[in-house]
């Protein structure tokens, strides 16, 4: 009698329960996108490939004089700006210039504190490049590529 | 039996609600839950997603550097190099530094710097090479900075790793990228 009745007791509709079943996959799909999404390091690319490939082509010279380092673009990859690093003692800091982008053939000057004569200098080349989401970013390129010139 | 004729009437003849006000209980029980959910579940799981990966982007933030030719240890001063990743961004969040020396037994010291954090040549004190005096200090982007750490006189360190502090007091210890010390050449 009891299983009779039971029968007659109506659930949620088929449609319903795709509905629900689907939005609960979703919901858990993006909570693990956005968790996941936090362990792919973010990637710079410039001319379609990344950013650091560039930085092997990169072609300059630099010399210093009177606290002005200047920069001339001797390749075909544009320079967005320097680091310029000042060797002091046993520890190197990095001073950050203004961005002034120098394509070949020209050549740029920037003013840099805190030098004195006889430093040693390490110039780092910074490119432009595009990130995933196509924001357009700074990216200093490595030890190898920099310049190393003396006050 | 009349009483339970009665009993069934009685049953029988009770209203419920609507169907238009139990149609407007549950869109409204919807939207409360709804606004529960947005309010305190969303921020709740992004915090917690946040908290569990910000250490991703540390992973390589401070790497032992080799252009000062140290990494090393005479007698019982061990001079380490640090050099920061160029990341301004990850660095507006770095507080300190964390070096654990290890010993043969696999018995560790910790050491840790913090900006404007008093240094020392005592044993067991650590300073800023070539600038002794100088409160000591984190590198920068991209910097280098050498710093000295006077052992005590037992200590017999074989290995070193660096870790960064945040400045919310987290210390991002999950690379383990460990540098071999080795006597200092004169």
């Amino acid at each position: 009698m009891s299983i009779i009745k039971n029968m007659h007791k109506k659930a949620i509709s088929p449609v319903i329960a795709t509905v629900l079943l689907i939005s609960l996959v979703v919901v858990l799909a993006s909570i693990i996108f956005l968790w996941a999404r936090a362990f792919i390091p973010e990637t710079i690319q410039k001319f379609d490939s990344p950013i650091a490939d560039s930085c092997a082509s990169v072609v300059f010279e630099a010399s210093y004089s009177n606290g002005v380092v200047t920069i001339q673009n001797n390749g075909n990859v544009p320079i967005y700006s320097i680091q310029v690093g000042i060797k002091k003692g046993f520890s190197i800091e990095y001073n950050e210039v203004a961005p002034a982008t120098i394509v070949l053939g020209e050549m740029e000057r920037y003013e840099v504190s805190g030098i004195s004569a006889g430093d040693e200098l390490i110039i780092v080349p910074v490119l432009l490049g595009k990130t995933s989401s196509g924001e357009l970013k700074g990216y200093a390129c490595s030890d190898e590529n920099a310049k190393i010139i003396r006050a | 039996m009349p009483r339970l004729f009665g009993l069934d009437n009685m049953i029988q003849s009770k209203r419920g609600i609507s169907d238009v006000v139990a149609t407007v209980l549950i869109m409204m029980i919807t939207i409360a839950a709804v606004a529960v959910i947005a309010g305190f579940i969303v921020p709740f799981v992004r915090n917690s997603l946040q908290k569990s990966t910000e250490c991703t982007a540390y992973k390589s933030y401070y790497t032992f550097d080799e252009s000062f030719g140290y990494n090393c240890y005479d007698e019982n001063t061990y001079s380490i190099s640090i050099k920061a990743s160029f990341e301004k961004a990850l660095a507006e969040n770095v507080g300190g530094i964390k070096i654990v020396f290890i010993d043969k037994s696999g018995a560790s010291k910790v050491v840790e710097i913090k900006n404007d954090s008093i240094s020392s040549q005592d044993e067991g004190g650590i300073s800023i090479k070539g600038s002794p005096l100088e409160n000591l200090r984190i590198p920068g982007p991209g910097g280098v900075i050498t710093y000295a750490y006077n052992a005590l006189a037992e200590e017999q360190f074989l290995s070193a790793e660096v870790y960064p502090i945040l400045k919310n007091g987290r210390i991002c210890a999950d690379s383990k990228e460990p540098i071999e010390l080795i006597a200092c050449r004169d």
